[in-house]
């Protein structure tokens, strides 16, 4: 497992480690939204709904860690 | 199938690629730190690999540099938590084929790999064109016996791969019939690595496991916002597969209205994203697998006798393991290999009651059974060779009670679970009792649909997940 506040070879600020370091844990909730996606035999509207909303909520974290980088 | 090497230090991102690209249709292997990625690298030969930038011991641009140095025939792409675009354009100047930011979206990616995977076969092409056009047979050859297949040495299994040659190199879509656990994947697999598309990727599709509504999306893919939930475009699985081999698993269970539209994609060989106006030209050899006669479900009315004919342009039966002679002990020994690599353990042979039990037994779950029976007792063996107190009782005490009846002798009173030390123990044990009868229950209705898990989970009114777990408790997958 990665270790957080790692350095990075160029030296980056902590700020950008700890986007990197939650980006990480963004990819790891979206590959496993598709995991589900895929074990999940018959998912009820209920869960697609809420497997759609973990999705969307990554992609929105995402968009605010970039505009705090502008 | 095209091989992909992982190497990231986030665990989970590693193993939740791996299965996802997996699930795809590639080889993936993965490695945690720069160093362990140069070793498998060094130990096969891959056509992609995905490597992040921050790594414990280097970092991408290193690794980058050793891989385009070392092994010029590998496409590298870079991921990183960092959008930094010097970065990106001094590693795709560098050679990598992409520079990916998380997070990762697995859509996005897949579509990322199979650019790269097509770009680095066209440079490939290139750079081979002087090569002798055997190349193909001598890989396929190379497939049936590295390990990943093994066909026997039977009359039926010569059979098989006589078949096999003849229609690899065509195009023609084939049905291959068996039960279920009779590799007819691998056969899939085989033909495609044998046919001159065995550059391209190979897509597995498990229509048993597909509801009517998703079904659409997975064959054709969907745009972005074209439903509800559609929250970023889909490729489907025909799209992905353009150029190489569609495997589609258990097309018996398909309803009958995407049946309707599968034979509009299939004879038009155009797909078009739901959501989409585009027509998307499709280049795909099919091969779809079933354990149910298709001709009886046409006279039911449960199958479209067109989408039957389409895909019916040759056929491959597959037989059950109990009618393959020899080759259930070729296969014992191959998984016993495989088993103790895994294990790291040193089991070498099977003791003679052992191979008596294996050669008279029914399999009614063919290979797939054999397989994790010699799984399993490889982890129950301290010595070196496997004994009867290894294998599951089922099949122990399905040889006793077959004994009982080659001596004409009634079968012996004690019920299939029953062990010697369960004997001792109270007869009226509710749990064994409900366990028992759901043992009966369970193995029963699957012989009633020939082993067809989906039906048999309709006809039990349990998910198919729940059938696979309980097939998995009672040793019966």
């Amino acid at each position: 497992m990665e270790e957080p506040l790692k350095d990075k070879p160029t030296g980056p600020d902590e700020l950008t480690i700890l986007r990197h370091d939650i980006r990480n844990q963004l990819s790891n909730i979206q590959l496993v939204v598709e995991e589900l996606r895929y074990e999940i035999v018959e998912p009820s509207a209920d869960v697609i709904v809420y497997l759609d909303m973990i999705a969307s909520c990554c992609i929105n974290i995402n968009v605010l860690l970039k505009s705090k980088e502008q | 199938m095209k091989k992909i090497l992982i190497i990231d230090d986030e665990v989970n991102v590693a193993l939740l690629l791996s299965k996802f690209l997996t699930r795809n249709g590639f080889d993936v292997q993965t490695a945690s730190n720069g160093t362990a990625g140069m070793e498998c690298l060094k130990n096969g030969e891959y056509s992609l690999v995905l490597c992040d930038f921050r790594l414990e011991d280097t970092d991408g641009r290193e690794m980058l540099k050793n891989i385009k140095m070392h092994y010029p025939k590998t496409g590298v792409i870079i991921i990183t938590g960092y959008s930094d675009i010097k970065m990106a354009v001094e590693l795709i100047k560098m050679g990598a084929y992409d520079y990916i930011t998380k997070p990762l979206y697995p859509d996005e990616i897949l579509n990322t790999i199979n650019k790269a995977i097509e770009t680095q076969y066209a440079l490939l092409q290139d750079m081979q064109d002087s090569e002798p056009i055997t190349s193909i047979k001598r890989e396929s050859k190379k497939n049936t016996q590295n390990g990943e297949f093994v066909f026997g040495t039977s009359r039926a299994s010569k059979e098989i791969l006589r078949q096999i040659d003849l229609v690899a190199p065509t195009n023609y879509s084939v049905i291959i019939i068996g039960d279920s656990g009779t590799g007819k994947e691998a056969v899939a697999k085989s033909i495609h690595l044998s046919s001159p598309r065995h550059n391209q990727p190979f897509v597995a599709m498990d229509c048993g496991s597909l509801t009517k509504e998703l079904a659409a999306s997975e064959f054709f893919g969907h745009e972005k916002g074209s439903f509800t939930g559609a929250l970023y475009t889909k490729i489907g699985h025909f799209e992905m597969a353009n150029g190489g081999t569609l495997f589609l698993d258990e097309v018996g269970n398909l309803s009958y209205d995407i049946q309707a539209a599968l034979l509009r994609t299939v004879q038009e060989r155009k797909v078009k994203r739901i959501g989409s106006t585009k027509e998307i030209d499709l280049d795909v050899r099919l091969i779809v697998a079933t354990n149910e006669n298709l001709q009886e479900s046409i006279q039911k009315g449960r199958f479209r006798e067109d989408l039957y004919h389409r895909f019916n342009e040759f056929s491959i039966y597959m037989p059950p393991l109990r009618d393959r002679g020899n080759d259930i002990m070729l296969l014992a020994d191959h998984f016993l290999v495989i088993a103790n690599q895994e294990l790291s353990r040193n089991v070498t042979t099977f003791s003679p009651e052992v191979v008596e039990c294996f050669m008279n037994y029914r399999w009614p779950g063919n290979i797939r059974e054999l397989k994790n029976i010699v799984r399993r007792a490889t982890l129950l063996t301290e010595g070196n060779e496997i004994m009867m107190k290894a294998l599951p009782l089922e099949i122990s005490n399905r040889m006793m009670s077959f004994d009982f009846n080659l001596n004409g002798n009634s079968p012996p009173s004690v019920p299939l679970m029953e062990t010697p030390e369960a004997k001792e123990q109270p007869r009226h044990d509710l749990k064994n009792a409900a366990l028992e009868a759901e043992y009966e229950t369970i193995l029963r209705v699957l012989k009633e649909v020939n082993f067809n898990k989906t039906k048999a989970a309709e006809i039990l009114k349990i998910d198919r997940k729940t059938l696979y777990n309980k097939m998995k408790a009672i040793n019966l997958k």
